[in-house]
């Protein structure tokens, strides 16, 4: 890891169009200014650690939890209508 | 065009109707294009990737549980999915389902936002609005006062 010493105000450029700069310093808190062409998505990591375990989760869904869900919300996926189980679906909010 | 799917078999899908995620949806970076599966209306669908049989997600409309959720999206945002008018814009939620269905969440904070006119997507950050990765359902369902009997 590359790592660089700066003062407030001080920045870093990353290639062409990214640059880093440090705002404020107060304790140990420090306030960071990213400038970054639309198309680089810029996070901060655990927020987006958390995102991600998130979808890995959505994705091991299967086709009964998409059931669950409509039950839940009283409505039902498409192509689950001819399996409606006894008036479980559909109660008619 | 025809694509195969681990969960719905082999189906037929109009290109047209392809959604592309430029950046492919967080933790599945290079999973870039998807369809909808299911009917708008009933608010729960599949989005379900065209290249990766077994990668699919459950997706709902997160106003109807959570009718006061207000994704505030960054012009940068609507820049990337060249949104022109925001009508065009179709906000949907990534779905857990855990053992137990009551504790089923929708992910407030990561929304997928789609321009369906140009058909591009992208997940979101949202940086206001104090939202959660793990928005449980059922209570904001109760809260609305539908199916109260659900969590009963």
């Amino acid at each position: 890891m590359l790592v660089l010493s700066r003062k407030p105000n001080e920045s870093i450029v990353i290639g062409d169009d990214i640059e880093v700069k440090i705002v404020e310093v107060k304790g140990d808190y420090v306030k960071l200014g990213i400038t970054a062409p639309k198309q680089i998505p810029v996070h901060r990591k655990e927020i987006y650690e958390a995102i991600q375990r998130e979808n890995i989760e959505a994705a091991q869904s299967n086709l009964a939890d998409i059931d669950k869900l409509g039950d839940l919300l009283g409505g039902a996926p498409e192509g689950k209508e001819g399996k409606k189980d006894g008036g479980k679906k559909k109660k008619g909010s | 065009m025809r694509i195969k799917t681990t969960r719905f078999g082999e189906i037929e899908v109009m290109p047209e109707k392809v959604i592309h995620f430029p950046e492919g949806i967080i933790g599945f970076r290079e999973v870039k294009d998807y369809i909808l599966i299911g009917k708008k209306e009933r608010m729960v669908m599949w989005l379900q990737s065209v290249d990766r049989p077994e990668t699919a997600f459950i997706v709902v409309n997160p106003f109807l549980f959570e009718p006061t959720y207000d994704p505030k999206l960054a012009g940068t945002d609507l820049e990337f999915l060249k949104v022109n008018d925001v009508q065009d814009i179709n906000i949907l939620t990534i779905v857990v389902v855990p053992k137990n269905p009551q504790e089923m969440t929708a992910n407030l904070l990561g929304p997928l936002v789609i321009n369906t006119k140009e058909r591009l997507g992208r997940q979101v950050i949202l940086t206001e609005g104090d939202y959660s990765v793990k928005h449980p359902i059922a209570k904001g369902y109760v809260a609305s006062g539908r199916v109260a009997q659900m969590v009963s």
